[in-house]
């Protein structure tokens, strides 16, 4: 499953979410069109509540639109079958979480590991990835730490790490520095922009630090569910 | 080194601890009602059958007060739990083994050890008129009921949209 080179990696083609409670119906994603070129490092920004979180459980077939279509390194992923859904979310999209969301009873290691569970590969083939996520995301000496035995810092990364590790073409990232300072934040952005320069993936950013924006390649604006600008390179917004 | 924060161990503990209680309470009325007729001159039926009455009793109750708590615990920890099946979820893990990775990291070991201790028991002495078959049954019974639960958590998982079991994620 990989990218044509042609394609855009990920393409949002009038995608909107709506959610309907007896009350109310509320859209998070109102007609958003984008288009992310193969190998762009994209920063989805916008306040809190705007959509973003949304967009990226769209993008990494999480969540799926209420009306028009997603389409994510060639595939529409709402029109993919359950076994490729799961190898979409396995093999083509890298998430990583906000909160982490490591697993406490397991070590870096065996959290990193988790991507390649279904994978088939020899031990010995996985055991090399692991240890090289862990060692590009500079946690190399903490391989056998449990969760709460890390910092922030070292949290988001082995986080990366298992974003990484199952080398999908494209990094879904929600807000990867909001929980760290400013120095912690600048190395775990370092490490997308790194995976992105030199291993041509398509990274994916959702985030309101603006101090970010000129690591990336281009940036969508979002407010309210809308797109209200797009800018930079290797992201249109017109014919999508 | 750190612990290692395994929610559904300690229900696993809770419930082992409560198939231990029937299984003593079982003991002890075999001992009670072994003892007793050597004190009293006349061997006294009635005593015997209270104590054994009693005994059935203390069991049954262990065992509610068993389910009741670990049914408590398996609810308090329902989030934390389910937060581990939505990695596996988000990461294109099959149901299949996202289930089996739980059941391996969530031990059911205690109740395995517990049960054991009472086949043990029943077999070191075939005429203590012990009946084993229920803490076995109690602690096979909780140990389906934890596969059951987790079985549960992971099929909700897999069958919702969004990530964290809430539509659309978080704010933002």
């Amino acid at each position: 499953m990989t990218t044509p080179a042609t394609e855009a990696a990920i393409v949002f083609d009038s995608v909107t979410k709506a959610y309907s409670s007896k009350a109310e119906s509320v859209k998070a994603l109102d007609a958003v069109t984008f288009r992310v070129e193969r190998g762009g490092i994209v920063a989805v920004v916008g306040p809190s509540g705007s959509g973003k979180t949304t967009l990226l459980n769209m993008a990494a077939a999480l969540d799926f639109p209420t009306q028009g279509t997603v389409k994510v390194a060639g595939l529409v992923t709402s029109a993919l079958g359950k076994e490729e859904l799961q190898r979409f979310r396995n093999e083509t999209v890298g998430v990583v979480f906000q909160q982490f969301f490591l697993i406490s009873h397991m070590t870096v290691f065996q959290n990193v590991m988790i991507p390649l569970i279904p994978r088939q590969l020899s031990s010995g083939e996985k055991t090399k990835r692991i240890l090289e996520s862990i060692a590009d995301v500079g946690l190399a000496d903490k391989v056998s730490r449990l969760p709460s035995e890390l910092s922030g810092g070292e949290l988001q990364r082995a986080a990366v790490a298992r974003g990484m590790v199952g080398g999908a073409p494209v990094i879904l990232a929600d807000e990867p520095t909001g929980n760290l300072d400013h120095k912690r934040g600048s190395e775990v952005m370092d490490i997308l922009v790194e995976e992105s320069r030199e291993r041509s993936k398509t990274v994916l950013i959702a985030t309101h630090d603006l101090r970010l924006l000129d690591r990336v390649d281009g940036i969508v604006y979002l407010e309210d569910g809308k797109i209200t600008k797009v800018e930079g390179r290797r992201v249109q917004t017109d014919g999508a | 080194m750190a612990r290692r924060h395994r929610p559904l161990r300690a229900v696993s503990l809770v419930f082992a601890g409560f198939v231990t209680l029937v299984l003593l309470s079982q003991l002890s009325a075999h001992f009670f009602a072994e003892s007793i007729p050597n004190h009293l001159l006349v061997k006294n039926e009635a005593v015997i059958s209270s104590i054994q009455q009693t005994s059935t009793e203390l069991a049954f109750a262990a065992a509610a007060l068993g389910l009741v708590f670990g049914a408590a615990v398996l609810l308090i920890t329902r989030q934390k739990v389910a937060a581990d099946v939505e990695v596996y979820r988000a990461t294109g893990l099959p149901f299949s083994s996202a289930l089996l990775r739980l059941l391996r990291s969530h031990s059911v070991a205690p109740l395995a050890w517990v049960a054991g201790a009472a086949a043990v028991t029943a077999l070191v002495d075939v005429d203590f008129g012990l009946d084993a078959l229920f803490p076995i049954g109690l602690a096979v019974s909780f140990a389906g009921l934890l596969v059951v639960w987790l079985a549960f958590l992971t099929t909700v998982s897999f069958s919702q949209k969004g990530f964290e079991g809430r539509s659309g994620g978080r704010a933002g």
